[in-house]
């Protein structure tokens, strides 16, 4: 009877365990097969093109070098290294690399440098010298999921020998023999700890290892233990050894930046030392294989020394395994971590991130995003996006200082001919998984929306720059009974005034007036063509900004105009590759037109206006020749404060607010306006020639009234119209301006103060 | 040496209106370029506040157009590539040589022309009106631009649009 039941008991325990087993086995083959190739997409920015006559600094191609972490190298032996040679040139062995266009060579090249840019490039490798060449872009992240596990895919093949062989002398001295667990190495270290008094060591196969980082949580009980021993078998079983070195070489947890979690040899090399794992010295192995122990505890940033003692550790093991002799061994000892500064700083690019994730999102399924390895290569630029957001906390510390503290803002740059994004800097702290306010802050766009209207009237046809236009009260009968009465910031009316000047002042009553003659229908249409996607209301209060866009859609409506009436979609993402470089998908540059080049044209030199005597005068010293134009917006209660504007081919887009939406008092010229010019003049621009239209010539006309004038009259200024239409008759100077009337000619007097007061820009 | 490097647009612009087959040989002599020089403006205020100084160039002012090296180089492969009839590749190409010479309005029109081949007669108008405003100071650029307008506007049905187009070419030839 008993032994009778003993055997039932013996049975049952047995089949549970085999039952248990087979569920284990069924879950292990199914999350290993997936979890294998869960692989993030890659984000790189922008190639650096280096050719004679590309206006590119010697300083600019280092900071581009040490970004893609190349390293100085006297002999230039092995690729990805560079020598500052005398006379100002620079030598580089450039990297093999794979484009869209088909594969780059490694090269040996010299660049000579003038006050212009680059001289001279001449090849070192006996091969003829290329006209062009590109460095390889920097990586700048990966789309990962909502685990934040990111990772760069090695192959066993393509692993250091010193790396595989110090892992193992470290980690599991036996993995090759064992078969998933290691008993000898458990009661090793049992003994260890027993002696030591605490846990000094563990005895963990890297199998066993692998299947508590892919399948178990960290709690620690016997349980998990006995699932951890059992799953380790089952692995082994199902796996080859290279197959579980492979995967535990990509799965091992190596460091956290943030809500990101460095996972893997390639990553961490990419992240820790900035360049790609085969061109890792044995130090810098070596420091990365002591860190497996605890990537926390051995931070060579935060912890130096801990990391410095743990990496001489390693390499003591590699003496004694013979890889290293006695003065290999001192010199690598001798060497510094040299791990890259800006570890915190590779967060910049969070807002860039968060753009191309929902540029890819139209185009890929979210499970393909982070798991298929995709390269995607971004029109970024590295140098603008570092540079921006510097202007941006460098101006709300600004603020700040003034007592207005607690403000946050968003920034995008672009190319003002081709849409391509420049810079995207989503707040003060850019980092991965912040708020991106590019993205996300939907704020009423007050004055922003005035072009619109002003181009719709100048497109319809009956208005000039200097059509007369009413600053008078205004009373608009709205659905529900109600009156709407706009009036100005200043709370004051300015009566007739010339086209171009209401823009310039942004004088709200002019604009209501302006935009009921012309009709909303129209205004709504323009707005559409310049590229606004979101919702419209047809309501009056359209006119003066009644409409909630984000950084990122007034960019695309500002791109129109930049672009002399163009509409161009904006692009963040050139082309799309598989893991292994193959082109899958190209973003090509595209454009229509959305307004006459003649209208677009008019719309551009009142645009300048603002800048020369408008809301945004504070910008009327850049040089004239990179013709800034923009806008300044604000939104009741001065919320939010916007400017968006163009300058050579730079067009930048600002927003300055609370995230509570609270009052802030600030206005688009005092909140905005800075980061902006810090932006274009840090950056600099490149001139664009803005030829004439068809049918459009230039006359003077008076800079405040827009009555005829000559060209010898203070304030006289050159305004562009339709053949065929504007003033007349040029008056005798001074009969237009307020403060002369009645005088014919201003006494020398007179003209002197105007030659002063234009002297001092006042 | 910089100054020497440079190959005129002009040099191109010829070559490309001459035949669609005719390529730039590479190792032809170059006219050397004279200095980009800005456009003189009319006579300026002699007093009175600033105001728009730098003046819209003026038709013909601007014999010439320098292009870098690096970028007339990408011209000439994308020339080939499109006489390969590889558009997607020529067009590549040609945003590569975009990207080095925004400026200039040879790989704008380089651009329209592929993307004319490309059924794409939307870019194609758009990027020749860019290559206007860029370079609507050249004559040649004028002929060469209006003429892929006029070939836009046709391939999207706009006849009247087309013949305008045509007229405005034919000014120029």
């Amino acid at each position: 009877m008993f032994w009778s039941w003993l055997l039932w008991a013996a049975l049952i325990i047995l089949s549970a365990v085999a039952v248990y087993a087979a569920y284990l086995d069924r879950q292990i083959v199914s999350r290993f097969e997936s979890r294998r190739w869960s692989l993030p997409a890659q984000v790189y920015a922008r190639p650096l093109e280096l050719g004679i006559a590309e206006p590119v600094r010697q300083r600019r191609v280092i900071r581009e070098l040490e970004r893609a972490g190349y390293r100085l190298g006297d002999d230039l032996q092995s690729p990805g290294t560079y020598r500052q040679d005398g006379g100002g040139s620079l030598s580089i062995h450039v990297r093999a690399q794979s484009f869209w266009d088909g594969p780059q060579p490694a090269r040996r090249i010299r660049l000579g440098f003038d006050a212009t840019g680059i001289s001279r490039l001449d090849a070192l490798d006996g091969e003829p010298a290329p006209s062009l060449i590109r460095l390889d872009p920097e990586l700048i992240g990966s789309l990962y999921g909502a685990d934040g596990e990111d990772r760069v895919l090695v192959r066993l093949a393509e692993v250091p020998e010193p790396l595989l062989l110090g892992l193992l002398a470290v980690e599991d001295r036996h993995f090759s023999q064992h078969l998933g667990i290691d008993p000898g190495a458990v009661l090793r270290a049992a003994l260890t700890n027993l002696r030591a008094g605490h846990v000094v060591q563990g005895g963990s196969t890297l199998t066993q290892q692998l299947v508590k980082n892919l399948f178990l949580d960290s709690e620690r009980t016997f349980r998990r233990k006995f699932d951890e021993a059992l799953m380790a078998l089952l692995l082994e079983w199902h796996y080859d050894k290279a197959e579980i070195l492979e995967t535990y070489l990509n799965e091992v947890y190596l460091g956290q930046q943030g809500g990101r979690a460095i996972h893997g040899f390639g990553l961490a090399s990419a992240y820790y030392f900035g360049k790609p794992l085969g061109e890792l010295e044995i130090q810098e192995l070596a420091l990365l294989v002591g860190m497996v122990k605890g990537p926390t505890y051995y931070h060579p940033l935060r912890q130096p020394e801990r990391a410095r003692a743990r990496r001489d550790t390693v390499l003591g093991l590699y003496a004694q395994a013979g890889l290293l002799d006695d003065a290999a061994l001192r010199a690598a000892q001798a060497k510094p971590l040299g791990v890259r500064a800006n570890l915190q700083h590779s967060g910049d690019y969070g807002a860039v991130l968060g753009l191309v994730r929902n540029h890819l999102l139209r185009d890929y399924p979210a499970e393909d995003l982070t798991a298929e390895g995709l390269r995607i290569y971004t029109t970024i630029d590295p140098e603008a996006q570092t540079q921006a957001h510097q202007s941006l906390v460098r101006q709300l510390d600004r603020l700040a200082q003034r007592g207005k503290t607690g403000l946050q803002a968003a920034l995008v740059v672009t190319d003002a001919l081709t849409g391509e994004v420049h810079a995207v800097v989503g707040g003060r702290d850019d980092a991965a998984g912040g708020l991106n306010r590019v993205l996300a802050a939907r704020r009423p766009i007050g004055s922003l929306v005035k072009p619109a209207v002003y181009l719709a009237a100048l497109e319809s046809g009956a208005y000039t720059l200097v059509s007369p236009l009413q600053d008078e009260p205004v009373a608009v009968k709205v659905p529900g009974g109600s009156v709407w009465r706009p009036g100005n910031a200043s709370g004051r009316f300015y009566g007739e005034e010339p086209l171009f000047q209401s823009l310039a002042q942004s004088h709200n009553a002019a604009t209501v007036h302006l935009g009921l003659a012309v009709g909303l229908p129209r205004v709504v249409k323009m707005l559409k063509a310049l590229g606004v996607e979101a919702d419209i209301p047809v309501v009056p209060a359209l006119l003066l900004g009644a409409l909630e866009l984000t950084p990122i859609e007034v960019t695309q409506m500002y791109q129109t105009l930049a672009g002399g009436g163009l509409y161009t979609p904006l692009r963040v993402i050139r082309e799309v590759a598989s893991p292994s470089g193959t082109p899958l998908r190209r973003y090509p540059l595209s454009m229509r037109p959305a307004a006459s080049s003649q209208s677009a044209y008019l719309l551009h030199a009142a645009l300048r206006q603002v800048m020369l005597q408008g809301t945004a005068r504070a910008a009327a010293d850049l040089p004239a020749a990179w013709e800034a134009a923009g806008k300044t917006g604000t939104t009741d209660d001065l919320r939010d404060a916007w400017f968006a504007g163009y300058a050579g081919d730079q067009l930048a887009v600002v927003w300055v607010g609370r995230d509570d939406n609270a009052p802030m008092g600030l206005a688009g010229a005092s909140g905005a306006l800075p980061i902006w010019l810090d932006v274009v003049r840090t950056l600099g621009v490149r001139e664009i020639p803005r030829t004439l239209p068809d049918g459009v010539g230039m006359r003077w006309v008076d800079g405040t009234s827009g009555r005829a004038a000559g060209p010898e009259c203070p304030g006289a200024i050159q305004l562009p119209f339709r053949e065929g239409t504007g003033p007349v008759d040029p008056l005798p100077c001074g009969l237009s301006e307020a403060g002369s009337a009645g005088q014919a000619i201003p006494s020398p007097v007179q003209q002197l103060q105007h030659w002063w007061r234009g002297w001092l820009g006042q | 040496m910089f100054k020497n490097g440079l190959i005129t647009g002009v040099a191109l612009l010829t070559l490309a209106a001459c035949s669609t087959n005719v390529r730039l040989p590479p190792s032809a002599p170059l006219p050397p370029a004279p200095p980009q020089s800005p456009a003189a403006a009319p006579a300026q205020p002699p007093v009175g506040a600033d105001t728009t100084r730098a003046a819209p160039l003026a038709r013909d002012e601007v014999p010439t157009l320098p292009l870098s090296p690096a970028a007339a180089t990408l011209l000439v492969q994308a020339s080939t590539q499109r006489d390969r009839r590889q558009f997607d590749a020529a067009a590549a190409t040609l945003e590569r040589a975009l990207r080095l010479a925004p400026t200039h309005p040879e790989p704008w029109l380089a651009l329209a022309a592929v993307r004319l081949e490309q059924q794409r007669p939307e870019d194609a108008e758009g990027l020749a009106r860019r290559a206007l405003s860029l370079g609507g100071g050249v004559r040649a650029v004028r002929q060469r631009a209006w003429s892929l307008i006029a070939q836009a506007r046709q391939a999207r049905g706009d006849m009247p649009g087309a013949q305008e187009a045509r007229a405005r070419a034919d000014r120029d030839s």
